[in-house]
């Protein structure tokens, strides 16, 4: 198999206001299609913007972010809808919309200003739904599922969006161990299925199970990233977490060890 | 199912509506008095007619533009009433009445276009606020602006002649569709219809509007653009309808509530299902008002009333959508 390059960031430097810190400094890496990038770090330290510069809804003060070769102000913002799907940590909504009928929100990109979804595109959204198991609930309030739920249910609709690239921001922070576990099993299935996916995470372990390549972050700056079984040591992680972390294996899975 | 109910619904108030009244007394013309009586007639069509059509488009206007706007500012707290929309419809009769003339026309075009400064004016303000999300700017300039328009109206009551411009002022603040001719009809109904087919074919991407920012904009949504697209159709409805009929409170408050009870949250039922609510109720109201009492009672009297009875009983009942 050929390995395309979907994402790169290319000497990227950002910082939320002029003349603050920079959160990026010149900043490259190439993400390559079927990869699992996993962006870690402790808590409130800027991995969520790295996201956001991936979806372009952040933009660098300079350098460039690149999708498939071309600069991400060249593509239209549907078009961007139909490559990259986001999926929040958390989405507050005050209107009970069914499971179902949130999930057909992802239909959007592909539907003009004017028109209805059809029965094809709430059949995808059901499919998506059944992908994340969640489809015994498809008419179930929003307002009623559980934060593990909610956050299956953003899935299912980033799912529904058909895109080729996933940004998932913190996607087991609500999950339960049987839920991440599921959680970490339908991402597996994405990437045979060629998806490329980039998640922020706070725990080395979630990285580690499904990650090729890992971007360390602390203070809002990249301190390291790369491969993961260069990059996860227990050296980096001491550094990133300022917690001693000793990394190890047990039955040929990363465990990390910390005090 | 739901739906043709309440169309076939609306339209067998429609004709009631057409029947009932005080002429000669409290009760229901028959078919057979319109034909043979000129002066029923002449009731019927010039007086209840237009008067029937206008209370239609103003229950939908208003209920699409609660809806609207409670969707994209993700509150389901807000009404038309907000951006300063419905006190700069007020100032603008009021200082057509006491200082420009009481022409109806006069009236009618100083609300308008007091409406849509009030609504200007709340945006420029927004974006000039260094603070909080958009929705939030925008809600706080909507409630200066409103209390801008809300202080010079009280110096217009307080300058307009008490016997003559004060009652006719608090007349229209209380709105009523007493003065609707065919005039008004015909000013009224294709700028309202044009805005609320625009609505109607938008209404799914709707949903969209009503989440985050950046989740819309993940979702191929150019969220200014279409905010500002489907806010200004609905703020020219509800401007448009405010301007011949004065404050009808609540029931742009009230239909979006009720209509996301029946058909769920997705804009796609939520918008038609509570324009034809919206429709219902404010010609049943209107009704009441013309035949309880010998004396008219002004429309947005009696929308208050039920409509704050009813908000009590609806959040009794039930989760108005604001959890916690």
């Amino acid at each position: 198999m050929s390995v395309n390059t979907i994402l790169e960031f290319k000497d990227l430097s950002f910082s939320y206001k002029k003349n603050s810190n920079l959160v990026l400094d010149g900043f490259s890496m190439q993400i390559s299609q079927g990869e699992v990038v996993a962006v870690l770090g402790p808590n409130g330290t800027g991995k969520t913007t790295m996201l956001m510069l991936a979806l372009g809804w952040l933009s660098a003060d300079s350098g460039q972010v690149e999708l498939e070769s071309r600069p991400l102000e060249q593509f239209s913002r549907c078009e961007l809808g139909q490559k990259v799907s986001l999926v929040p940590q958390f989405e507050p909504t005050f209107f009970d919309f069914s499971l179902l009928d949130f999930a057909l929100l992802g239909r959007a990109p592909y539907l003009g200003n004017f028109s209805m979804p059809k029965e094809e595109d709430i059949e995808i959204a059901f499919q998506a739904l059944k992908k994340v198991g969640m489809e015994d609930k498809a008419d179930r309030s929003v307002m009623n599922i559980s934060g593990g739920e909610h956050q299956l249910v953003l899935l299912a609709r980033a799912l529904t969006q058909q895109t080729e690239l996933l940004l998932l921001d913190e996607p087991t922070s609500h999950l339960d161990i049987k839920n991440k576990s599921r959680l970490i099993a339908i991402l597996k299935e994405l990437v045979t299925e060629g998806k490329t996916i980039v998640f922020t995470n706070h725990e080395p372990d979630v990285a580690a199970m499904i990650s090729d390549s890992v971007i360390m972050v602390k203070n809002g700056r990249v301190i390291h990233s790369g491969k993961v079984d260069e990059i996860m040591t227990g050296a980096n992680l001491t550094e990133v977490y300022d917690t001693r972390i000793e990394a190890g294996e047990l039955s040929s899975r990363k465990v990390f060890l910390w005090d | 199912m739901i739906f043709i109910g309440l169309t076939l619904l609306l339209l067998a108030i429609f004709v009631l509506s057409l029947l009932a009244g005080r002429y000669p007394e409290a009760g229901f013309m028959s078919f057979e008095q319109i034909r043979s009586e000129e002066m029923a007639a002449a009731i019927v069509f010039k007086v209840r007619l237009p008067r029937a059509i206008l209370a239609v488009f103003l229950g939908m206007s208003l209920a699409a533009a609660g809806t609207v706007m409670q969707m994209i500012f993700g509150n389901p707290l807000v009404d038309p009433g907000f951006l300063g929309v419905s006190q700069g419809a007020a100032f603008g009769a009021g200082l057509s009445i006491v200082f420009l003339g009481n022409s109806p026309w006069l009236i009618q075009g100083s609300a308008a276009f007091f409406a849509c400064l009030g609504l200007f004016s709340s945006y420029l303000v927004a974006r000039k606020i260094r603070y909080g999300s958009w929705v939030l700017r925008l809600i706080l300039a909507g409630i200066c602006v409103s209390a801008i328009f809300t202080s010079l109206l009280g110096i217009m009551k307080y300058a307009a002649d008490p016997t003559s411009q004060l009652a006719e002022l608090t007349f229209w603040l209380l709105g009523g569709l007493s003065s609707i001719t065919w005039a008004e009809v015909k000013f009224v109904v294709p700028i309202v219809l044009l805005c609320l087919i625009g609505l109607l074919l938008f209404r799914w991407r709707l949903n969209i509007l009503a989440l985050k920012d950046y989740t819309a904009f993940s979702l191929g949504v150019s969220t200014t653009v279409e905010r500002a697209f489907i806010l200004i159709l609905a703020v020219i409805a509800a401007a448009t309808v405010t301007a011949v009929s004065g404050l009808v409170a609540w029931i742009g408050l009230i239909m979006p509530h009720l209509a996301r009870r029946i058909f769920g949250a997705d804009a796609r039922y939520a918008l038609p299902g509570s324009m034809l609510l919206g429709a219902i109720v404010v010609l049943v109201c209107d009704d009441l008002g013309r035949v309880l009492l010998p004396h008219e009672i002004p429309l947005g009297i009696i929308t208050s009333l039920f409509g704050a009875l009813f908000f009590m009983s609806l959040m009794m009942t039930g989760s108005v959508g604001v959890k916690r």
